[in-house]
Order: C-alpha cells, then structure tokens, then sequence
C-alpha cells in the first residue's frame, strides 16, 4: 500500500488556523466579499464547483484571494467496493491545482456503486473488508491528490450487524494505515450515538487526539420514526447544546482545532451564521481573537 | 458472510427502487435494530437519496415546477429517477434527459410546451456552468474577419446553445422564471429559434431569426461563413447577413479565439 507521510495534525501546525470557519453558500457572495468579515476560512463542497466555468468560480477565485479554503467532498465516494471514479478524481484535481487549499476532505462512507451514483453518504460495514478497501481507495485519492486528506466520520441511523471492529478503533486503524487524518464531526457523533444507542462521550474519549485535523458542529433535526425518536443529521439549525458541551470537552482535552459551523439546508442569514462561528470561538481553547487570516 | 460488494448492491437497490417498495430480506438479515425497527431506519436513507435527487431536479427546473405545482413536478421527478439514476458524482448537472423524459410523460401530454421549457433549463443550466472565455468583440471581427469569407471558420461562443421550439418558449420561460403572480398576459402563439449564451457573467436567451439559427447552426457544424450565410439566405428570404452578425457579435455569441480554414 502506498502511504504518504503521516500528517501532523497538531494545532501548531495544521494547514488552517486553529479557529472558526463557516461553510460557503451562495447567498452569503456578496456580502463575503463587501464585508469580508473576521473568519479562519472558508469550507466549500467541492461538487459545487465541478463546472469549468461561470459565476461560482468567479466568486470563488475573489473569496480564494481574502481566505484560506478547504474543499470538502461529498462525492467521491471512498468506501466503494468497486474502487473510486477516476473521473470525478480528475474533476478533484484540477480544483485543487486551480485554488490549492489549505484542508482536503471526505468522508468515511460510500454513494455509489455499479456506476450508480446515491448522493448520499451511506454506512460502511466496519471489516476488515471494509477497511482494506477504504485505505486502498484513501490512498487513491491520495496519491492522485499528492496532498495527505481528511476523512470525516458520518452519522448513522443504524448499525449494521456485520460490523465486527469498533467505529473508533476502525477509524484509528484508516488514520494509521494511510497516513490520513480525522476530520472530527461531534454532531455526527451526537447523532449516531443516540440513533445507535452508545456513548458519546466515551467515544470521543478513545480518539486520539493527533488524528483530529479539522472539527465540524453542526445543527440536526428530531424527529419520530414508528414512535421512536431518531435524530437526523440535516445541518439545518443551530448547533445543539448536547454538542457545544461535546466540543468543549473536546477542545479541552486535545487542544483547538480549525473548526467549521456547517449550516446547509434552511441556509440562514451571515449574521446568524457568524454569531455560531463566534460562540465556537468562544470556546475553551479559542480564547484569543477569531481573525487569523494569513496578511 | 456476505461481501462489502453485495452489501453496497442490496443497499443500492433497495435505495432506489421505488418509494413504496420494500427491502430485500437478505438486506434485512444485515441490520442491527436500534429503537425503530429497520425497515423504518432504511426508510430515512431511501428518503434522504430520494430528496436530494427531486430537490437536484427542482433546482435545475425551477420554471417546470412552477408551470405544473409542486406536488405534480415531485411526482414526475420520482418517476424520472426510476428512469435514470445519476451516474456521475456532479449533483448539479443531473437532469440532462429530464426533458426527454417529459416529452414523452403521459400524465403531463395536456402541457405540450412543457418539455422545451424544461429544455431551456437545461441549456441554461449548460451556459452558467460552460467554461468561461473572452467573447469575440466588433473590433476582432473586423481584423479576424479580413480573409474571404469561405475561408473564415467562425467558432460559438463556449457557453452558446442553440435550439428551436413548436411553441413560444422563451416568452412562456421569462414570464414564469419570477415568483410574481403572472399577469394575464397575450403571446404570439408562434415557433422559436434560440440562443442561449454567457459571454461574460449573464446568461442572454436570445430568440433569432430563422436565418440567423440557421447561420449558427452551420457554423456550430464548422462550415465557413460564407456557406453559413448561404444556408441563412435559404432559411429565410430577406436574411440581412451584415445587420444580424453585428447584432451576434455584440450579444457575445462567438468566441475571441477564432479559427481560420488552412
């Protein structure tokens, strides 16, 4: 297996500043631009820049001047059986040679198969199987890349019964193996953990805190499925508190990370959306000003 | 035990089969239970895919949607993805042959402009995206265009597309692409030659003459200007070829880096 040098993923020097960034929408351009308030960086989802040309990379080039950015993938599906889409990795390079980010990430799931694409992150089994194929495709992108990556863990509403390695040991394991490192998503974690009924506390106790290269919070919704309650991961509203709690833990214990507030579906207005990045940084660990952009 | 393969397979299946289908029961023997039994566990990954396809499809057909209500576009849209399931990790051009699709639906026969409305969509969609490059402006055509006239091969503008409609299409899109109520409004009645472009960050649906598509087209073909215009000239009687390039030309409908024959 071709694995690239492990990522130091310790705060002082991770590729992004150690404090808040916000997810790009398009509705926020304008005011980005006019305004260009205090923020670490900017995430965007890398799909929504796979056209050559027009208006989103216009926008994009102008924000790329004012902020660092990281690319977050939601596509390529890196837990396919039948290997990654050399296709859409060469859409990922050339993205990546046209705005070279500070942060590359995906996720720890898989969207298609057979040539059938979900555009959903769907749960992996967590084999060995599983995590052969995993770090043979991690490091795929990898190596097409030349840049080490994230993978995010994904929030689930179910287990599956062929799981034989726990998620935090199967996550370290990827981590080692490929030299990739953990983009730490807690409100996934809140989500899984109380769909799938574990602790989450405990889990995130497990994960060693130099893996974690990045920190997503985000918002999700309630709702009951034949009268059970399930949560369900939407990022359509504030972080909740159960999560905020989880990120202070955190933070505590393994130092700051560049966080990001996802907020993707009932996208707010910037203000809202900047008030969540300030209480993130207002966090334990985050005490010094917000505004780290590279002058 | 069964493989990682056959697993994604199941899934899958399940995933995008239609709404009220049931799992496989080998697919349910892989489950865990937690609170909610696992059909219902599996209902919210099936919904999740489903969502995201219509809510891709709404995007790219807002017009659509509109003409027919949401309720029947989510309808059609369910329909269609049980016809062709995406098979590229790029959300935002899923739809390509949604108005194909339409075309040949049914339930929607009684809206019989409904299919070119949804296929001015999508060549809008194609323009926004098109990669980006200097149009060709009045000054570079007269240097450019200096050289006898069968030998100017003229190339369209990267984000151009051209497409005819049996009804008023562009006229049935522009009143229905705002939110406002539409007001009672009398259109002719009558086909459309079109050009949709981005020459620079605006896309312009430009309707054209009968000779001026049929210039277009021929250049698209790479046929030199001079036979362009002679298929112009066919297409229409009094086909003004000067007049009607100045008028494509300000409207940004060729590329800057044109090419010339030999």
């Amino acid at each position: 297996m071709n694995c690239l040098p492990q990522p130091d993923c310790t705060s002082a020097s991770s590729p992004l500043p150690t404090h808040v960034g916000i997810g790009l929408k398009p509705r926020h351009y304008q005011e980005l631009l006019r305004d260009v308030p205090r923020l670490a960086f900017l995430e965007v989802h890398t799909e929504n820049c796979m056209g050559e040309g027009g208006p989103p990379h216009r926008y994009l080039e102008a924000l790329a001047a004012r902020y660092p950015l990281s690319f977050h993938g939601v596509g390529l599906s890196l837990g396919s059986a039948g290997g990654i889409d050399h296709a859409h990795l060469s859409r990922w390079r050339r993205l990546i040679d046209r705005y070279e980010p500070a942060l590359v990430s995906e996720h720890i799931a898989w969207s298609a198969h057979g040539g059938i694409f979900l555009h959903d992150l769907l749960p992996l089994p967590y084999t060995e199987e599983s995590l052969v194929i995993l770090c043979t495709n991690i490091d795929d992108m990898q190596t097409s890349l030349g840049r080490s990556i994230l993978v995010e863990n994904s929030s689930a509403y179910l287990t599956l019964n062929q799981s034989a390695i726990p998620e935090v040991e199967f996550i370290a394991e990827v981590t080692g193996r490929t030299g990739c490192g953990l983009l730490l998503d807690i409100n996934n974690v809140w989500v899984s953990a109380c769909n799938n009924g574990f602790d989450a506390r405990r889990w995130l106790a497990c994960i060693p805190g130099d893996i974690v290269g990045e920190i997503h919070l985000a918002g999700h919704a309630i709702t009951a499925v034949d009268g059970h309650e399930l949560r369900i991961d939407d990022h359509g509203s504030r972080v909740s508190s159960e999560v905020w709690k989880l990120y202070d833990e955190t933070v505590a214990r393994i130092g700051p990370r560049p966080t990001l507030i996802e907020w993707d579906t009932n996208v707010p207005s910037l203000g809202d959306l900047l008030a969540e990045a300030s209480r993130a940084g207002a966090v334990a660990g985050h005490r010094e000003p917000v505004d780290a952009r590279p002058q | 035990m069964q493989g990682l393969s056959d697993f994604q397979s199941a899934l899958g299946a399940f995933l995008t089969s239609s709404p009220a289908a049931p799992p496989d029961p080998e697919l349910m023997r892989q489950l865990c239970p937690g609170g909610a039994t696992p059909p219902d566990r599996l209902a919210v990954y099936k919904n999740n895919v489903h969502t995201r396809l219509i809510e891709a499809l709404r995007d790219t057909f807002p017009v659509v949607t509109r003409l027919v209500g949401e309720e029947f576009f989510r309808f059609a849209a369910r329909e269609y993805i049980q016809e062709d399931l995406p098979r590229c990790g790029v959300l935002l051009e899923y739809g390509k042959f949604f108005p194909q699709f339409l075309a040949a639906f049914e339930p929607a026969e009684s809206v019989p402009y409904l299919a070119d409305v949804a296929r001015v969509e999508y060549l809008y969609l194609e323009a926004y995206l098109a990669p980006d490059e200097p149009p060709l402006t009045l000054a570079d055509a007269e240097v450019a265009w200096k050289r006898p006239l069968e030998e100017l091969e003229v190339a369209l503008h990267a984000s151009a597309r051209l497409m005819t409609s049996a009804h008023p299409v562009s006229r049935i899109w522009e009143i229905n692409r705002h939110p406002d109520p539409v007001r009672r409004t009398r259109i002719p009645a009558t086909g459309e030659y079109l050009l949709i472009v981005r020459p620079q960050s605006v896309i312009d649906v430009r309707r054209l003459s009968p000779g001026a598509y049929a210039m277009l087209l021929a250049l698209e073909a790479g046929f030199s200007l001079a036979t362009a215009i002679d298929f112009a000239h066919n297409a229409e009687r009094n086909f003004d070829p000067l007049r009607q390039l100045v008028a494509l030309v300000s409207g940004g409908a060729f590329a800057a880096a044109g090419r010339t024959r030999g």
